[in-house]
């Protein structure tokens, strides 16, 4: 599909960007760093115009990162219904939405492009756990820019070792993805230990019942 | 003190979030090992052919491997008109197969690029 879509790209132009960008910032499974790369290759050469590249591909990003944003706000109700609920699950999950709210803008800005795999689900988290419209915006805004620009960019430097960047810069990625997501999980680790250490008889008695 | 150490005490009552720390930690050097695959072959590949794709435009090769257009000559004679054909485009207005005009083409551009550093 990736030799398809590139295809896309010298056809139709800058438009085509603008929806695989949009696409991207869904959770569907487009090559869109790969095409602003190619781009950025295009521009280079003189086949498309900097400004617009830039523009079509900043334009389609934000355009997908409100409607994942506001997908997830329309389920903020039940989310608060669920964290209404008198159980640990509960607080568990209100204390989340309100660590969500607190430092929201940063994982919005980091998942534009540092860890852009998880941008799609940060929308729709950034939404239903209630961050503030400027606050996702701004990280919205700020994040994108640098994604953009980024990759154009590589993709202008890369000439003809496109094809054999293009498969590091996506490991590189995945390296920093998977490492975000273990250090998440050993902060949660963190947090655990400290209150089993708080109230170490309630715990244990609570697992052995 | 007699609190079990902090590994055991998370394997014995939080076995997932044990377990999903260990496979994000396994994923990222699965990434690792992929890179390091990637650079071998980058390496191994940086001095042979040139790699084409349908996808690109004569004016894309000419500025990524940094030779004139007027080097490839006849080989891009077309009447396709569209604004920026491909390589995929030009070879279906020639009438042949797209990996044909590659191969052409791959051969041009290494006489063009000259003896290797």
């Amino acid at each position: 599909m990736t030799e398809e879509l590139l295809a896309l790209l010298p056809l139709y132009g800058t438009p085509v960007l603008a929806l695989v960008t949009l696409l991207s910032c869904l959770a569907l499974p487009v090559p869109s760093s790969l095409m602003m790369m190619a781009a950025g290759g295009f521009v280079a050469a003189g086949e498309l115009s900097l400004f617009s590249a830039l523009a079509a591909a900043y334009v389609g990003a934000l355009l997908g990162d409100q409607i994942g944003f506001w997908i997830g706000r329309s389920r903020h109700a039940y989310v608060m219904k669920l964290e209404s609920r008198d159980t640990r699950q509960a607080r568990a999950l209100s204390r989340a939405t309100e660590m969500t709210r607190i430092h929201g803008i940063w994982a919005v800005f980091l998942t534009r492009w540092l860890l852009s795999p998880l941008g799609p689900y940060v929308n729709l988290a950034a939404g239903a756990a209630r961050v503030k419209w400027r606050a996702f915006s701004l990280g919205s805004t700020t994040g994108e820019a640098v994604w953009v620009g980024t990759y154009t960019a590589i993709g202008a430097g890369a000439g003809q070792t496109l094809s054999l960047i293009w498969p590091m810069v996506s490991d590189v990625v995945g390296i920093l993805v998977a490492l975000a997501i273990a250090g998440l999980l050993i902060l949660r680790a963190r947090h655990l230990l400290q209150l089993a250490k708080a109230m170490p008889a309630k715990v244990k008695k609570k697992k052995a019942g | 003190m007699n609190r079990p150490a902090p590994l055991r005490f998370l394997w014995e009552h939080h076995k997932p979030t044990l377990l999903l720390i260990l496979a994000a930690i396994l994923v990222a050097v699965f990434f690792a090992g992929r890179f390091v695959v990637h650079a071998i072959y980058w390496q191994q590949v940086y001095d042979t052919d040139p790699i084409l794709e349908p996808w690109m435009t004569p004016r894309y090769i000419s500025k990524a491997w940094d030779v004139p257009l007027e080097s490839f000559g006849a080989i891009l004679d077309t009447s396709e008109t569209k604004r920026r054909p491909s390589l995929a485009d030009i070879a279906r207005a020639q009438g042949r197969p797209v990996e044909d005009l590659i191969a052409d083409l791959t051969k041009r551009l290494i006489k063009a690029q000259g003896p290797k550093r």
